[in-house]
């Protein structure tokens, strides 16, 4: 087996290829960290409690905003912990959806404990689950050429990416007020609707 | 004891003040109660059927987001079940949503599983200061959907609206 990616890689590789009008929800914890790490941009919503509903919420802004292209970052165990969210998704068969799950076989929020996830295979839970595709990545071309292909239409979602990740050795963190950051992403969003 | 007989159609006016306050996306948990609802909401407004509450607060939250405005059609069961995502997300992110629950273990009740969660929900909801509103008749459901949703608006915020025995009937035991 090929070494790791470290997560920071997989947040440099999915923010080198989003485009501003892009959205990036990102799962508490370590993915918030990486990809605030990697580029903070007003279309990054950074979730704060809750674990488990990036996914979640990443289904409710495809739905509510079926013109724009949304990229889930999430983590093994919060999708252990809110595995439904692959079940909602894929009945939804909402297109502008991709799921990418940087699996570092631990809940490395709360100190790493393991997840178990080396006996899962999210690839196939998410084609059980009727995700348009799903495969796996572990290089960072790799995972630029399907967000690319995925936010440029080439390819449609639902569609799951596995990337077995290294946990990064340092954490920038956004500032811990989840209500700032929703009202810059929902100004950023709905700039261009009206908000009566 | 017999409860008083719910008007025939209780849902549909329920429907119709959820589909008139401006709703744009409905979920739901599955529930004999909120379904007879959500029957009359399947084709006018869009709907997700869910099989967890917790995951319907975060599909919420991206309605919301995204510039709309959900409700969540659920038991009082599963309400409880899903306050860490209503606490730790829909609160301090502050996520204004719609939760229409179906109130088990109130008066009538025959299951003595549904009563510790029947009689702890309101003392729940005022702890952690979500506003909630029983509704008991039809007739008073566009003003009572109405204003909690303006409500939650304002607030940016989870409201709930309770579905009273005295609305639907109660499930018979």
């Amino acid at each position: 087996m090929s070494e790791s990616m470290s997560h920071q890689e997989v947040a440099e590789a999915v923010v080198s290829i989003v485009r501003d009008h892009d959205i990036v929800v990102a799962a508490l914890g370590t993915n918030v960290f990486e990809l605030f790490a990697a580029q903070d941009r007003p279309l990054n919503y950074y979730t704060w409690g809750g674990m488990g509903l990036a996914a979640s919420i990443g289904l409710g802004l495809a739905l509510g905003r079926p013109d724009r292209r949304v990229v889930v970052l999430d983590g093994d165990g919060a999708l252990l912990m809110n595995p439904n969210a692959l079940f909602a998704i894929g009945r939804a068969q909402v297109t502008n959806i991709m799921h990418v799950v940087c699996d570092n076989h631990s809940y490395s929020t709360t100190g790493g404990q393991p997840t178990g996830s080396e006996s899962v295979s999210f690839v196939e839970l998410a084609r059980i689950f009727n995700y348009a595709w799903a495969r796996q990545a572990s290089a960072s071309e790799e995972v630029q050429s399907s967000v690319s292909d995925f936010l440029l239409e080439i390819e449609l979602g639902p569609g799951l990416l596995h990337v077995p990740v290294s946990v990064s050795p340092t954490h920038k963190k956004p500032v811990p007020d989840p209500l700032y950051h929703k009202y810059r992403f929902m100004a950023s969003l709905n700039a261009d609707t009206s908000d009566s | 004891m017999k409860i008083a007989a719910a008007p025939v159609d209780w849902a549909q006016p329920v429907a119709e003040a959820i589909v008139d306050s401006g709703v744009s996306l409905a979920s739901i948990v599955p529930d004999s109660v909120t379904s007879k609802i959500f029957a009359h909401l399947e084709g006018r407004l869009p709907t997700v059927a869910i099989s967890r509450e917790e995951e319907g607060v975060g599909i919420l939250g991206g309605c919301y987001l995204a510039g709309g405005f959900g409700a969540l059609l659920m038991q009082n069961t599963g309400m409880v079940a899903s306050l860490n995502a209503i606490g730790g997300y829909a609160l301090p992110a502050g996520i204004a949503m719609l939760l229409v629950v179906n109130m088990r273990g109130d008066i009538g009740e025959f299951s003595p599983a549904q009563v510790p969660i029947g009689v702890s929900t309101e003392p729940t909801l005022r702890s952690l200061g979500i506003p909630y509103f029983s509704l008991e008749s039809a007739d008073k459901a566009q003003f009572i959907v109405s204003g909690a949703v303006k409500l939650a608006k304002a607030m940016h915020r989870p409201s709930v609206v309770l579905l009273r025995t005295q609305l639907h009937g109660g499930k018979a035991g």
